[in-house]
């Protein structure tokens, strides 16, 4: 399994260094959030920073998976892979590892460094929960939904758009209108749950599907 | 003890529901070449891809090794050497990376025959696989394959796209390789060449069916082409059994017919042919006769 999850880091490695390129940036501008007190010029700049980034790391989430997918079915991965002692379930496992780890990447670092400011600042422990669990939890759940929609999405042909990521990225719209809806919380979670579950259920049984290799 | 290193059972097979495979049964035994011969499209892969647990059968069963296919584990799985057809390896990889990751993965890796094979093959490590031409491709798949140590070594159409000397000496080097261990090789091709030098038993599929499934000698032994010729007309049918092709031109009537024996030379003297001649039959003629479009609807013929 670390072979193949080695194999997949390698492989798509520039979405790894995108990610922790990434999560620093975002959490320099929690930091900058924090303390940015009456600066002006950085009050007009962070909301419109903020959006940017957020456009490019869901299109690099959702990028990551139709690239794992897409590249599998163009380069014939898991038709070679499948010649080795391995099952389709270890490869399908280490793909979505992969994923994961990469989302975790992004977004651990401003995890951590909300934390490490809020406790500088000594805030209650109330305040502490909503950001590391009711937050990091809708965030990393959304993540997950927007990564499978891509992985989802590269593994069927698309009369929508011309490429998995577009497709893709018009469903991650109806992801992120969930979290403008909602908010964050454990309703929006338990949704976005289903939705990754349901993603990941339909992607797997494309690819243990004899068609796709 | 069953000595059956491959068997199928029963094997029904539906495409977009077209009947691909249609009742298959089949045994391999421990320690023989068996080739698997059909006409592209026939279902060859299939059998092979059902065998490994890489598609599945509509009906019936199949194992390898005595372990079931649907259910073949890492460590079975680690015993069977598979060269797929076309040789698709990660092309964008470089060959060390491709060997280290088959290393890494298999659980039985032979590195003292690896680089004997490597250094053999002449096969360069720093390249990008798709750099390499198809016979170079395919000796790194064959040496990739042979690595594992495998007790079964299926070949699906190992030999396409090589020159006929490549082609040779990969398929001596393969049957050198494993059989001097007793070990068994699948290998399904429709060069003929190759499997007439190579494999000890042969079967032939044709409309779905196994119509041959028996050893290359018993094969040309029972399967013979005679050549006719009648004094005036030919009569319409010579009531034989057993004939799977007859053509008829002038005087002339040609028949291939399966288990010749001194009754059925009876019965074709009494309709008073002037000659009777045997034609020799390669196995490319064999292959023909059986493989051909109304034999498809025929049951098996050996």
């Amino acid at each position: 399994m670390l072979t193949l999850i080695k194999r997949e880091i390698q492989d798509h490695k520039i979405y790894f260094v995108m990610a922790f390129v990434l999560s620093i940036i975002f959490s320099v501008s929690i930091i900058a959030q924090i303390y940015k007190g009456e600066n002006e010029e950085l009050m007009f700049l962070l909301p419109f920073s903020e959006i940017v980034l957020a456009v490019i790391t869901i299109i690099g989430i959702c990028g990551l998976g139709a690239s794992q997918m897409h590249t599998d079915k163009n380069r014939k991965i898991s038709a070679f892979l499948l010649t080795l002692p391995v099952t389709r379930s270890r490869i399908f496992a280490a793909r979505v590892l992969t994923g994961i780890l990469a989302l975790l990447l992004l977004l651990t670092p401003p995890a951590v460094t909300i934390n490490i400011v809020l406790a500088g600042l000594g805030q209650q422990e109330a305040t502490y929960k909503y950001f590391t669990v009711e937050i990091f939890s809708s965030l990393f759940l959304m993540s997950l939904g927007i990564y499978c929609t891509g992985l989802l999405c590269s593994l069927y042909k698309s009369r929508l758009s011309a490429t998995p990521t577009l497709l893709g990225l018009i469903l991650s719209i109806f992801l992120l209108s969930l979290i403008v809806i909602k908010g964050f919380g454990i309703e929006a979670s338990i949704i976005m749950f289903f939705y990754t579950a349901s993603c990941l259920t339909f992607s797997w049984l494309k690819f243990n599907s004899a068609a796709f290799i | 003890m069953n000595d059956d290193v491959v068997v199928i059972d029963g094997l029904v097979k539906f495409y977009d529901g077209r009947c691909v495979i249609n009742d298959i049964g089949l045994r391999i035994p421990h320690g023989c070449i068996y080739g698997l011969l059909g006409r592209n499209g026939i279902g060859k892969t299939t059998i092979i891809r059902i065998l490994l647990g890489l598609d599945y059968p509509t009906r019936g069963k199949t194992s390898l090794l005595g372990k079931d296919s649907k259910q073949l584990s890492p460590r079975t799985r680690s015993t069977i050497g598979y060269v797929a057809e076309g040789h698709n390896m990660i092309s964008s990889y470089k060959i060390d990376r491709l060997i280290r990751i088959c290393r890494e993965l298999s659980a039985r890796w032979n590195d003292k025959l690896f680089n004997h094979l490597l250094e053999m093959f002449r096969l360069p490590t720093d390249r990008l696989v798709r750099e390499l031409s198809i016979g170079m491709r395919a000796e790194l798949n064959l040496a990739l394959a042979m690595a594992t140590d495998p007790q079964l070594l299926i070949l699906d159409d190992p030999t396409l796209g090589l020159d006929t000397v490549a082609r040779r000496q990969f398929l001596e080097l393969a049957v050198d390789l494993l059989q001097k261990d007793g070990r068994t090789i699948l290998f399904c091709s429709h060069i003929l060449s190759d499997v007439e030098r190579i494999a000890d038993r042969i079967g032939i599929l044709a409309g779905g069916k196994l119509v041959v499934d028996c050893s290359l000698e018993e094969l040309k032994k029972r399967i013979k082409k005679l050549r006719l010729i009648f004094p005036e007309k030919t009569p319409d049918s010579l009531y034989l059994t057993e004939i799977i092709n007859q053509q008829v031109s002038g005087r002339e009537m040609t028949i291939t017919v399966v288990n010749m024996n001194e009754k059925k030379q009876a019965i074709i003297n009494t309709f008073g042919a002037e000659s009777c001649e045997e034609i020799p039959m390669s196995l490319e003629d064999i292959f023909i006769e059986c493989t051909r479009p109304k034999q498809s609807q025929a049951e098996q013929i050996i």
